[in-house]
């Protein structure tokens, strides 16, 4: 039985999508001391991956970063300001991710939920980013007002054994 | 926007075999990444009207949902042309997600490793055009197994 601990983190960055990497990397690497699965890993990646883009292309409209991967030539749009916050807590071997932006904010946040629901179809994503988020933590809530930005709270039980066991 | 390609050169990680695209995607597939080669392949399926667009996941460990609109923009547009979508090489996580999106339901999913699991002929650029032929193609055959095995 593990010893209930309590360990927190807060990172900060700029909203652009070189970061996205840095960021599910960081909250991956923050949680490794309690020896996640592969799967467990993944799911938080990709949960964090998908909360921290839509802050990024949603919220502050920054649609490309700073140089695009082989493209190397200057991106052709401003860079509009803004961070995105990451605030972790592991208590015991519960996961409690919140990721806040100061964006644009989600006008229905219900609608903004709906699988293939997107606001931006020419930007060819997918619009299954809350659908995973949803599938691949336990819990998740999200919060935003127009105009103040956005709040993306996710749970995830470490260690409760993975869904897709046996599934391969 | 669209950029001018100059040259007859590919760019990295495309190739076109037997007039069928071949993409080899990065270790990453995340919105940073995905944008110049959703670009990139349309150039090719406009441009070059190639038949078919093969996504090789080879070098790809991680994949989120703008990887899946890479290949559901790349469906749209080749599937109005008559052609295909195939997905080479996907491991457990690019899987996962293809399953989840229901992805792999409208492209083909083609199994790296055929038969055992283990020491298969990963499928290529040069051999793909002989899977290709064949009117069915092998599918995640696990997942129905599974769910069947549920059911019952």
């Amino acid at each position: 039985m593990r010893e209930s601990m309590k360990n927190e983190m807060t990172l900060e960055f700029d909203a652009i999508s070189d970061n996205e990497s840095f960021a599910r990397v960081a909250v991956a690497a923050f949680v490794s001391h309690l020896n996640p699965t592969l799967e467990e890993i993944a799911d938080i990646k990709t949960a964090v991956s998908e909360a921290v883009t839509n802050s990024i292309i949603h919220g502050y409209d920054n649609l490309y970063g700073y140089g695009r991967q082989g493209g190397g030539r200057a991106a052709h749009q401003k860079i509009h300001p803004g961070k995105v916050r990451i605030h972790c807590v592991l208590e015991g071997d519960s996961l409690h991710i919140e990721i806040r932006d100061r964006g644009k904010g989600i006008e229905d946040v219900e609608k903004a939920m709906e699988p293939l629901f997107t606001t931006r179809p020419e930007l060819e994503r997918s619009g299954m980013g809350f659908a995973f988020m949803e599938a691949f933590m336990d819990d998740l809530e999200v919060d935003s007002r127009p105009g103040e930005g956005t709040c993306v709270t996710m749970q995830k039980r470490l260690g409760a054994g993975s869904w897709i066991d046996g599934e391969d | 926007m669209q950029e001018q390609k100059t040259g007859t050169e590919d760019w990295e990680g495309f190739q076109v075999v037997n007039n069928c695209l071949m993409v080899r995607l990065p270790e990453e597939v995340d919105h940073h990444k995905a944008g110049i080669f959703s670009e990139r392949a349309d150039w090719y399926i406009v441009k070059k009207k190639v038949d078919h667009v093969i996504f090789d996941f080879q070098d790809t460990r991680f994949m989120d949902s703008s990887g899946v609109g890479v290949i559901m923009g790349r469906y749209k547009k080749i599937s109005c042309l008559g052609g295909r979508v195939y997905i080479v090489n996907a491991d457990r996580q690019v899987r996962r997600i293809l399953r989840l999106s229901g992805m792999d339901r409208l492209v083909e999913v083609v199994e790296a490793h055929p038969g055992d699991g283990k020491g298969g002929e990963s499928p290529s650029a040069e051999n793909m055009s002989s899977i290709m032929g064949k009117p069915v193609i092998c599918r995640d055959v696990s997942l129905k197994t599974a769910q069947k095995a549920a059911q019952k």
